[in-house]
Protein backbone atom coordinates (compact mmCIF):
# COMPACT_ATOMS: atom_id res chain seq x y z
CA UNK A 1 0.00 0.00 0.00
CA UNK A 2 1.90 3.22 -1.05
CA UNK A 3 1.82 6.32 1.57
CA UNK A 4 0.10 8.84 0.93
CA UNK A 5 1.37 11.83 0.58
CA UNK A 6 0.97 14.50 3.56
CA UNK A 7 -1.24 17.71 1.84
CA UNK A 8 -0.03 21.28 2.84
CA UNK A 9 -2.92 21.62 5.63
CA UNK A 10 -1.73 18.11 7.22
CA UNK A 11 2.02 19.65 7.12
CA UNK A 12 1.20 23.18 8.76
CA UNK A 13 -1.59 21.87 11.17
CA UNK A 14 1.61 19.08 12.16
CA UNK A 15 3.98 22.71 12.86
CA UNK A 16 1.28 24.41 14.53
CA UNK A 17 1.86 25.86 18.17
CA UNK A 18 -0.79 26.17 20.36
CA UNK A 19 -0.30 30.26 20.72
CA UNK A 20 -0.56 29.75 17.07
CA UNK A 21 -3.62 28.39 17.31
CA UNK A 22 -5.00 30.82 19.91
CA UNK A 23 -3.87 34.07 17.83
CA UNK A 24 -5.97 32.70 14.58
CA UNK A 25 -8.92 31.94 16.95
CA UNK A 26 -8.52 35.25 19.04
CA UNK A 27 -8.36 36.77 15.31
CA UNK A 28 -11.51 35.32 13.92
CA UNK A 29 -13.02 37.06 16.99
CA UNK A 30 -13.72 40.04 14.54
CA UNK A 31 -15.97 37.41 12.34
CA UNK A 32 -19.69 37.75 13.12
CA UNK A 33 -23.34 35.87 12.01
CA UNK A 34 -23.02 38.85 9.07
CA UNK A 35 -19.93 36.98 7.28
CA UNK A 36 -18.64 33.89 6.05
CA UNK A 37 -15.57 33.57 7.41
CA UNK A 38 -14.56 31.20 10.70
CA UNK A 39 -10.91 30.62 11.96
CA UNK A 40 -10.25 28.11 9.16
CA UNK A 41 -10.62 30.57 6.85
CA UNK A 42 -8.19 32.72 8.44
CA UNK A 43 -5.73 29.46 8.46
CA UNK A 44 -6.34 29.48 4.88
CA UNK A 45 -4.96 32.56 3.98
CA UNK A 46 -1.96 32.15 6.68
CA UNK A 47 -0.80 29.01 4.98
CA UNK A 48 -1.47 30.61 1.18
CA UNK A 49 0.25 33.79 2.26
CA UNK A 50 3.03 32.57 4.42
CA UNK A 51 2.82 28.79 4.76
CA UNK A 52 1.94 29.59 8.40
CA UNK A 53 4.71 31.38 8.64
CA UNK A 54 7.75 29.56 6.84
CA UNK A 55 8.21 32.18 4.42
CA UNK A 56 7.32 35.89 5.52
CA UNK A 57 10.15 38.18 3.69
CA UNK A 58 11.92 40.70 5.48
CA UNK A 59 11.42 43.17 8.11
CA UNK A 60 10.60 46.76 7.33
CA UNK A 61 9.75 46.16 3.78
CA UNK A 62 7.19 48.11 2.08
CA UNK A 63 5.50 45.69 0.52
CA UNK A 64 3.51 42.57 1.76
CA UNK A 65 5.83 40.57 4.52
CA UNK A 66 4.98 39.04 7.42
CA UNK A 67 2.81 36.06 8.22
CA UNK A 68 -0.23 37.27 6.18
CA UNK A 69 1.62 39.30 3.57
CA UNK A 70 0.33 42.86 4.74
CA UNK A 71 1.70 45.65 3.11
CA UNK A 72 3.33 48.52 5.18
CA UNK A 73 0.38 50.71 4.57
CA UNK A 74 -2.35 48.22 5.03
CA UNK A 75 -0.54 47.17 8.39
CA UNK A 76 0.24 50.40 9.55
CA UNK A 77 -3.74 51.48 8.96
CA UNK A 78 -4.39 48.69 11.57
CA UNK A 79 -2.11 50.49 13.72
CA UNK A 80 0.72 48.13 13.28
CA UNK A 81 4.45 49.02 13.58
CA UNK A 82 6.21 48.22 10.81
CA UNK A 83 9.89 49.19 10.42
CA UNK A 84 13.19 47.11 10.42
CA UNK A 85 13.42 47.40 14.02
CA UNK A 86 9.89 46.57 15.12
CA UNK A 87 7.88 45.20 12.86
CA UNK A 88 4.98 43.51 14.35
CA UNK A 89 3.65 41.87 10.83
CA UNK A 90 5.86 39.34 12.14
CA UNK A 91 3.84 38.65 15.57
CA UNK A 92 1.40 36.46 14.92
CA UNK A 93 -1.10 38.03 17.49
CA UNK A 94 -0.69 41.43 15.63
CA UNK A 95 -0.59 40.27 12.06
CA UNK A 96 -3.60 37.62 12.67
CA UNK A 97 -5.80 40.51 14.32
CA UNK A 98 -5.19 42.83 11.38
CA UNK A 99 -5.73 40.38 8.78
CA UNK A 100 -9.22 39.25 10.26
CA UNK A 101 -9.77 43.08 10.29
CA UNK A 102 -8.95 43.48 6.92
CA UNK A 103 -11.04 40.59 5.51
CA UNK A 104 -14.15 41.74 8.10
CA UNK A 105 -13.40 45.32 6.51
CA UNK A 106 -13.35 44.10 2.99
CA UNK A 107 -16.88 41.95 4.03
CA UNK A 108 -18.31 45.22 4.56
CA UNK A 109 -17.09 47.19 1.25
CA UNK A 110 -18.93 44.32 -0.59
CA UNK A 111 -21.97 43.99 1.30
CA UNK A 112 -23.07 47.17 0.73
CA UNK A 113 -22.32 50.10 -1.52
CA UNK A 114 -18.76 51.26 -0.84
CA UNK A 115 -17.51 54.92 -2.05
CA UNK A 116 -13.83 53.52 -2.51
CA UNK A 117 -12.99 57.09 -4.36
CA UNK A 118 -11.53 58.11 -7.69
CA UNK A 119 -14.96 56.72 -9.25
CA UNK A 120 -14.72 53.20 -7.68
CA UNK A 121 -17.72 51.98 -5.92
CA UNK A 122 -18.12 48.35 -5.26
CA UNK A 123 -21.66 46.53 -5.91
CA UNK A 124 -23.20 44.89 -3.05
CA UNK A 125 -23.23 41.03 -3.13
CA UNK A 126 -26.08 39.99 -1.25
CA UNK A 127 -24.92 36.01 0.04
CA UNK A 128 -22.64 35.81 2.21
CA UNK A 129 -20.49 32.60 1.12
CA UNK A 130 -20.52 34.41 -2.85
CA UNK A 131 -19.12 37.60 -1.05
CA UNK A 132 -16.24 35.81 0.41
CA UNK A 133 -14.74 35.16 -3.10
CA UNK A 134 -15.14 39.12 -3.81
CA UNK A 135 -12.89 39.90 0.12
CA UNK A 136 -10.67 36.80 -0.73
CA UNK A 137 -9.85 38.12 -4.04
CA UNK A 138 -9.86 41.36 -2.67
CA UNK A 139 -7.65 40.66 -0.05
CA UNK A 140 -4.82 39.23 -2.64
CA UNK A 141 -5.39 41.95 -5.71
CA UNK A 142 -6.66 44.89 -3.90
CA UNK A 143 -10.44 46.11 -2.92
CA UNK A 144 -9.70 48.66 -5.92
CA UNK A 145 -9.28 46.21 -8.70
CA UNK A 146 -12.13 43.48 -7.56
CA UNK A 147 -14.65 47.05 -7.44
CA UNK A 148 -13.28 48.08 -10.86
CA UNK A 149 -13.47 44.56 -12.41
CA UNK A 150 -17.33 44.60 -11.12
CA UNK A 151 -18.36 48.24 -13.02
CA UNK A 152 -16.56 46.34 -16.36
CA UNK A 153 -18.43 43.30 -15.68
CA UNK A 154 -22.10 46.18 -15.59
CA UNK A 155 -20.65 47.18 -18.88
CA UNK A 156 -20.60 44.23 -20.62
CA UNK A 157 -24.32 43.54 -19.45
CA UNK A 158 -22.77 40.79 -16.97
CA UNK A 159 -23.95 40.44 -13.08
CA UNK A 160 -21.59 42.19 -10.76
CA UNK A 161 -22.50 39.88 -7.75
CA UNK A 162 -21.23 36.95 -9.17
CA UNK A 163 -17.87 36.04 -9.24
CA UNK A 164 -17.64 33.41 -12.30
CA UNK A 165 -19.20 36.89 -14.20
CA UNK A 166 -16.39 39.27 -12.81
CA UNK A 167 -13.76 37.70 -12.45
CA UNK A 168 -13.44 37.62 -16.34
CA UNK A 169 -13.30 41.34 -16.19
CA UNK A 170 -10.01 41.63 -14.08
CA UNK A 171 -7.74 42.18 -16.94
CA UNK A 172 -10.27 45.03 -18.27
CA UNK A 173 -9.74 46.60 -14.91
CA UNK A 174 -6.00 46.38 -15.02
CA UNK A 175 -4.69 43.42 -13.92
CA UNK A 176 -2.02 42.26 -15.56
CA UNK A 177 -2.04 38.61 -17.22
CA UNK A 178 0.10 37.45 -14.55
CA UNK A 179 -1.90 39.37 -11.77
CA UNK A 180 -5.36 37.67 -13.53
CA UNK A 181 -4.14 34.43 -13.27
CA UNK A 182 -2.40 34.97 -9.15
CA UNK A 183 -6.14 36.29 -7.80
CA UNK A 184 -7.80 33.48 -9.62
CA UNK A 185 -5.53 30.89 -8.33
CA UNK A 186 -4.87 32.49 -4.67
CA UNK A 187 -9.36 32.40 -4.39
CA UNK A 188 -9.54 28.55 -5.67
CA UNK A 189 -6.68 27.58 -3.09
CA UNK A 190 -7.97 29.47 -0.03
CA UNK A 191 -11.19 28.04 -0.57
CA UNK A 192 -9.55 24.55 -0.90
CA UNK A 193 -7.73 25.40 2.04
CA UNK A 194 -10.62 26.42 4.18
CA UNK A 195 -12.53 23.47 3.33
CA UNK A 196 -9.54 20.61 4.57
CA UNK A 197 -8.93 22.73 7.29
CA UNK A 198 -12.73 22.68 8.41
CA UNK A 199 -12.28 18.92 8.41
CA UNK A 200 -9.11 18.15 9.89
CA UNK A 201 -8.50 21.45 12.40
CA UNK A 202 -8.88 21.77 15.89
CA UNK A 203 -9.09 25.53 15.96
CA UNK A 204 -12.24 26.50 17.47
CA UNK A 205 -14.54 27.39 14.92
CA UNK A 206 -17.27 28.72 17.07
CA UNK A 207 -14.63 31.68 18.90
CA UNK A 208 -15.85 34.02 16.17
CA UNK A 209 -19.38 34.01 18.48
CA UNK A 210 -17.07 35.99 21.55
CA UNK A 211 -16.29 39.03 21.08
CA UNK A 212 -12.48 40.16 20.16
CA UNK A 213 -10.52 40.22 23.24
CA UNK A 214 -6.81 41.79 23.18
CA UNK A 215 -4.13 39.03 23.84
CA UNK A 216 -2.55 38.41 27.21
CA UNK A 217 0.57 36.29 25.41
CA UNK A 218 3.95 37.45 25.85
CA UNK A 219 6.55 36.14 24.61
CA UNK A 220 8.97 34.84 26.51
CA UNK A 221 11.97 34.24 23.47
CA UNK A 222 13.49 37.55 21.72
CA UNK A 223 16.16 40.00 21.26
CA UNK A 224 15.64 43.60 22.62
CA UNK A 225 15.79 46.64 20.84
CA UNK A 226 15.91 50.27 21.63
CA UNK A 227 13.26 52.19 20.13
CA UNK A 228 12.98 56.01 20.63
CA UNK A 229 14.93 55.28 23.97
CA UNK A 230 12.73 52.48 25.26
CA UNK A 231 13.94 48.40 25.53
CA UNK A 232 11.12 46.22 23.20
CA UNK A 233 11.25 42.92 22.88
CA UNK A 234 10.97 41.98 19.31
CA UNK A 235 9.40 38.50 19.71
CA UNK A 236 10.81 35.48 17.73
CA UNK B 1 47.42 72.73 15.74
CA UNK B 2 47.88 72.70 11.93
CA UNK B 3 48.34 69.08 12.13
CA UNK B 4 45.62 68.41 13.92
CA UNK B 5 43.50 70.77 11.97
CA UNK B 6 44.61 68.42 8.85
CA UNK B 7 44.06 64.96 11.01
CA UNK B 8 40.30 66.18 11.92
CA UNK B 9 39.83 67.42 7.84
CA UNK B 10 40.79 63.57 6.94
CA UNK B 11 38.44 62.02 10.09
CA UNK B 12 35.91 63.78 8.57
CA UNK B 13 36.50 62.90 4.99
CA UNK B 14 36.65 59.26 5.36
CA UNK B 15 33.83 58.74 7.81
CA UNK B 16 31.62 61.06 5.90
CA UNK B 17 32.33 61.08 2.27
CA UNK B 18 32.28 57.35 1.27
CA UNK B 19 28.30 57.65 3.12
CA UNK B 20 27.18 60.22 0.88
CA UNK B 21 28.19 58.26 -2.09
CA UNK B 22 27.00 55.19 -0.97
CA UNK B 23 23.62 56.67 -0.20
CA UNK B 24 23.63 58.50 -3.80
CA UNK B 25 22.91 55.91 -5.63
CA UNK B 26 20.13 54.32 -3.69
CA UNK B 27 18.69 57.69 -3.51
CA UNK B 28 18.63 58.39 -7.35
CA UNK B 29 17.01 54.89 -7.71
CA UNK B 30 14.14 55.47 -5.19
CA UNK B 31 12.93 58.23 -7.16
CA UNK B 32 13.67 56.53 -10.35
CA UNK B 33 10.92 56.48 -13.27
CA UNK B 34 9.83 53.06 -14.54
CA UNK B 35 7.13 51.10 -16.12
CA UNK B 36 5.10 48.72 -14.46
CA UNK B 37 2.98 45.96 -16.26
CA UNK B 38 3.38 43.45 -19.41
CA UNK B 39 2.40 43.24 -23.09
CA UNK B 40 -1.32 43.76 -22.36
CA UNK B 41 -1.36 47.21 -19.49
CA UNK B 42 1.42 49.02 -18.39
CA UNK B 43 1.87 52.22 -16.50
CA UNK B 44 4.70 54.29 -16.03
CA UNK B 45 5.58 55.82 -12.80
CA UNK B 46 8.03 57.64 -10.88
CA UNK B 47 9.09 56.83 -6.95
CA UNK B 48 9.33 58.94 -3.99
CA UNK B 49 11.66 57.62 -1.97
CA UNK B 50 11.36 53.78 -2.83
CA UNK B 51 7.48 53.93 -3.56
CA UNK B 52 4.38 54.71 -5.57
CA UNK B 53 0.57 54.14 -4.40
CA UNK B 54 -2.02 55.53 -6.38
CA UNK B 55 -4.48 56.34 -4.78
CA UNK B 56 -3.61 56.78 -1.72
CA UNK B 57 -6.32 54.90 -0.21
CA UNK B 58 -7.64 51.91 -1.51
CA UNK B 59 -4.82 51.92 -3.95
CA UNK B 60 -5.00 50.04 -7.84
CA UNK B 61 -1.30 50.48 -8.25
CA UNK B 62 1.37 50.24 -5.45
CA UNK B 63 4.84 49.80 -6.60
CA UNK B 64 8.15 49.53 -4.18
CA UNK B 65 11.65 49.38 -4.84
CA UNK B 66 13.55 47.83 -1.55
CA UNK B 67 17.07 48.45 -2.08
CA UNK B 68 17.82 45.58 -3.97
CA UNK B 69 20.11 46.98 -7.65
CA UNK B 70 23.49 46.07 -9.29
CA UNK B 71 25.17 48.41 -11.58
CA UNK B 72 26.86 47.17 -14.86
CA UNK B 73 27.41 48.17 -18.54
CA UNK B 74 24.18 45.86 -19.30
CA UNK B 75 24.38 47.21 -23.04
CA UNK B 76 27.56 47.55 -24.06
CA UNK B 77 28.33 50.94 -24.98
CA UNK B 78 30.44 51.44 -21.85
CA UNK B 79 28.04 54.16 -19.76
CA UNK B 80 27.11 52.22 -16.15
CA UNK B 81 23.66 51.05 -16.16
CA UNK B 82 21.43 49.86 -13.22
CA UNK B 83 19.87 46.81 -12.49
CA UNK B 84 17.09 46.77 -10.02
CA UNK B 85 14.23 44.92 -8.39
CA UNK B 86 10.91 46.17 -7.82
CA UNK B 87 7.94 44.83 -6.98
CA UNK B 88 4.20 45.93 -7.74
CA UNK B 89 0.59 45.09 -6.30
CA UNK B 90 -3.30 46.59 -6.47
CA UNK B 91 -2.96 47.01 -2.43
CA UNK B 92 -2.94 43.60 -1.52
CA UNK B 93 -1.23 41.10 -0.68
CA UNK B 94 -0.38 40.00 -4.22
CA UNK B 95 2.63 41.41 -5.95
CA UNK B 96 4.82 40.48 -8.69
CA UNK B 97 8.57 40.69 -9.03
CA UNK B 98 10.51 42.29 -11.95
CA UNK B 99 13.87 42.85 -12.53
CA UNK B 100 14.18 46.67 -14.43
CA UNK B 101 17.40 46.87 -16.71
CA UNK B 102 17.62 50.85 -16.50
CA UNK B 103 19.76 51.91 -19.38
CA UNK B 104 22.65 55.03 -18.96
CA UNK B 105 21.22 57.29 -21.88
CA UNK B 106 23.99 59.63 -21.35
CA UNK B 107 22.22 61.58 -19.01
CA UNK B 108 19.75 59.47 -16.74
CA UNK B 109 19.25 55.80 -16.07
CA UNK B 110 16.33 55.18 -18.10
CA UNK B 111 14.12 52.20 -17.57
CA UNK B 112 13.95 49.70 -21.08
CA UNK B 113 13.04 46.55 -19.58
CA UNK B 114 11.52 44.20 -17.01
CA UNK B 115 12.08 40.45 -16.45
CA UNK B 116 9.30 38.86 -14.52
CA UNK B 117 11.11 36.91 -11.46
CA UNK B 118 7.74 34.71 -10.94
CA UNK B 119 6.05 34.09 -7.95
CA UNK B 120 7.45 35.30 -4.93
CA UNK B 121 11.27 34.87 -5.34
CA UNK B 122 13.47 35.83 -1.86
CA UNK B 123 16.20 37.53 -3.72
CA UNK B 124 19.28 36.45 -2.07
CA UNK B 125 22.05 38.99 -3.42
CA UNK B 126 22.12 40.59 -7.34
CA UNK B 127 25.35 40.74 -9.17
CA UNK B 128 27.60 41.80 -12.27
CA UNK B 129 28.96 39.47 -14.43
CA UNK B 130 30.34 39.93 -17.77
CA UNK B 131 27.59 42.39 -19.04
CA UNK B 132 24.63 40.21 -17.37
CA UNK B 133 22.43 40.48 -14.13
CA UNK B 134 23.17 37.30 -11.82
CA UNK B 135 20.87 36.77 -9.63
CA UNK B 136 20.81 34.18 -6.54
CA UNK B 137 18.07 33.57 -5.11
CA UNK B 138 15.23 30.87 -3.60
CA UNK B 139 12.09 30.58 -5.84
CA UNK B 140 9.05 28.31 -6.49
CA UNK B 141 9.04 26.44 -9.61
CA UNK B 142 7.24 27.85 -12.66
CA UNK B 143 3.76 28.11 -13.13
CA UNK B 144 3.19 26.48 -9.28
CA UNK B 145 1.98 29.45 -7.95
CA UNK B 146 3.45 28.91 -4.53
CA UNK B 147 3.03 25.00 -4.21
CA UNK B 148 5.61 22.95 -3.33
CA UNK B 149 9.24 24.66 -1.84
CA UNK B 150 11.45 27.09 -3.33
CA UNK B 151 14.37 25.93 -3.95
CA UNK B 152 17.92 27.90 -3.84
CA UNK B 153 19.13 29.16 -7.49
CA UNK B 154 21.11 31.01 -9.48
CA UNK B 155 19.83 33.14 -12.41
CA UNK B 156 21.62 34.89 -15.21
CA UNK B 157 19.60 37.80 -17.06
CA UNK B 158 21.31 40.04 -19.86
CA UNK B 159 19.71 42.87 -21.55
CA UNK B 160 18.65 42.17 -24.77
CA UNK B 161 17.21 45.35 -26.21
CA UNK B 162 13.37 47.58 -24.42
CA UNK B 163 10.21 45.50 -23.56
CA UNK B 164 7.33 45.60 -25.63
CA UNK B 165 4.63 47.19 -23.20
CA UNK B 166 1.02 47.68 -24.15
CA UNK B 167 -1.25 50.93 -23.55
CA UNK B 168 -3.06 50.93 -20.05
CA UNK B 169 -6.66 49.84 -20.97
CA UNK B 170 -9.07 52.39 -18.86
CA UNK B 171 -7.55 51.97 -15.48
CA UNK B 172 -6.43 53.82 -13.63
CA UNK B 173 -4.76 56.86 -14.61
CA UNK B 174 -3.14 57.62 -18.32
CA UNK B 175 -1.48 55.51 -21.08
CA UNK B 176 2.18 55.07 -20.95
CA UNK B 177 4.36 57.61 -22.88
Amino acid sequence: MPKKEKSNVDIWLEGETKHKREALENASRHFDERDNFTVNTLEAVYGKESSFGADMRKRGIKGGAGHFMLEKPTAERYGLTATKENDQRFDIDDASNAAARYLKDLDTFFSKETNLGHGKRTIPVKSASERKKFVIAAYNGGEGRIASAQKEAVKAGKNPSLWNDVKQFLKAAGATIAKTEEIKNFLEKVLSYETEFAEKSPADKKAKKKKPKKSGYRCTGGRWRTIDDQPVMICD
Amino acid sequence: MRQLYIIICLAVYCIFIPQIYAQAPDNELANMTCVVGDETHSQKVTLAEGKYRYPNEHPLLCVYYEGEFVYGDFNGDGLQDAAVVIYDSGGGSGYSTNLAFLINDGTQLVHKSSYDLGYRPDIIFLDEEDGKVVIDMCAYDENTWGEGIKKRKKVTYGYTGPSVWGPRLGYPIKIVD
